[in-house]
């Protein structure tokens, strides 16, 4: 077998080079879905080993939270520490749960956190994030969101709580970013808290009796989280921008190859595969493994 | 009907460019939203799908290698992209 067959196509069959050949494509195909497999062997024998290594700091999201306030002619939110404390603790009980939600599998709600670090509120609200790899892309995709967007440019509150924390989840290093608001000011008969546009109004019986958190740890700005072995996003995406790539050249040389020897073969669209690869290889490169909620 | 649809398939790689510059926009617009972006390009796919298979088939030049090409090249685009936003 020749070598240049692989790369281009044959000399006197003018058949396909073996690299774009459908067997080719279904090699790729398998090689994906066996490094996918891989992933979730590899995070569930070896928690941790696999994840994302984020640059996020709580001071930047404050900062950038209120920049968008001020955008908006609203004023800006000062720091609670009960409410960074909350929002601490409802990251450490994802992890300790396993969980990436609003309220967790064991029935605690974002209100339970609020009132156990003992922020007595009367309006509340809560924006989550994960695995994002900086505070701009944290708070632009929050922006995007009409119900994240309201929580951050909602005028009511006055006190802002935030938390980046690491931990493993899923199998998996990640890290979660948890944004709650509130204001004690009297508002309304029953106090209630905003989550994803909706008003969770809280029951007198559960704000009098909310549990509190005493025996978790309290905040630590330093993050001693070791770095994960392998970011299987930027992993993932090496690979995957590199095949398509090559498929892409390959392609372009046997169209240009054909053309010049004045062949016709009857084969499938080049130009349409070029066309919907360069947008897949586009969205690859513009992908980022964060998500709100 | 036939003779719609033949005039409309030579448009085809036009309604591919089209939908793929839409898409793109889409997906960069919902950074975030791995729900949404999967929903995007799970439409793109099904929609060059259909153009291409459509302009062969149209194009009498529609056989079961073909078919397979465009499937397997849908695939391995979907498992990439499924495999970083899952």
């Amino acid at each position: 077998m020749e070598l240049h067959n692989w790369f281009l196509p044959h000399k006197e069959t003018h058949k396909k080079a073996h690299l774009i050949s459908w067997e080719a494509l279904f090699c790729y195909v398998l090689i994906f879905i066996i490094l996918q497999v891989s992933f979730s062997i590899v995070s569930f024998i070896k928690p941790g080993v696999l994840g994302i290594t984020s640059q996020i700091s709580q001071k930047n999201l404050i900062e950038l939270t209120n920049q968008e306030r001020q955008k908006n002619d609203l004023p800006t939110l000062s720091e609670n520490s009960s409410l960074s404390q909350a929002a601490y603790t409802k990251a450490k009980n994802m992890f300790t749960e396993n969980y990436w939600a609003h309220f967790a599998p064991s029935g605690k709600t974002p209100w339970d956190f609020i009132l156990g670090a003992g922020y007595r509120f009367t309006f509340a609200g809560e924006n989550l994030a994960k695995n994002f790899y900086t505070d701009d892309e944290v708070v632009k995709a929050w922006m995007v969101s009409p119900t994240h967007k309201g929580n951050i440019l909602n005028p009511k509150y006055q006190d802002i709580g935030m938390a980046v924390v690491e931990g493993v989840l899923n199998g998996q290093k990640t890290t979660l970013v948890v944004q709650m608001f509130g204001t004690t000011t009297a508002l309304a008969a029953l106090p209630s808290v905003n989550i994803n546009g909706h008003n969770f109004s809280v029951k007198k019986n559960e704000y009098e009796s909310a549990p509190q958190f005493f025996g978790i740890e309290q905040q630590s700005l330093a993050n001693s989280f070791a770095r994960p072995f392998i970011d299987p996003f930027q992993a993932s995406r090496a690979l995957g921008v590199f095949v398509i790539f090559a498929v892409i050249v390959l392609l372009t040389l046997d169209f240009a190859v054909l053309k010049k020897r004045g062949v016709f073969r009857l084969n499938s669209n080049h130009l349409a595969h070029i066309a919907f690869l360069t947008t897949a290889a586009a969205i690859t490169l513009t992908l980022n493994p964060g998500s709100i909620l | 009907m036939r003779k719609k649809i033949l005039k409309l398939q030579k448009y085809s790689p036009f309604f591919i460019l089209l939908s793929s510059i839409l898409a793109f926009s889409a997906v960069l617009k919902f950074q975030g939203f791995t729900f949404v972006q999967f929903v995007i390009l799970t439409i793109l796919s099904v929609l060059y799908l259909s153009f291409a298979l459509t302009h062969h088939f149209f194009d009498k030049s529609l056989s079961f290698e073909i078919m397979l090409e465009y499937v397997l090249t849908v695939l391995l685009a979907l498992i990439i992209l499924y495999g970083l936003l899952l």
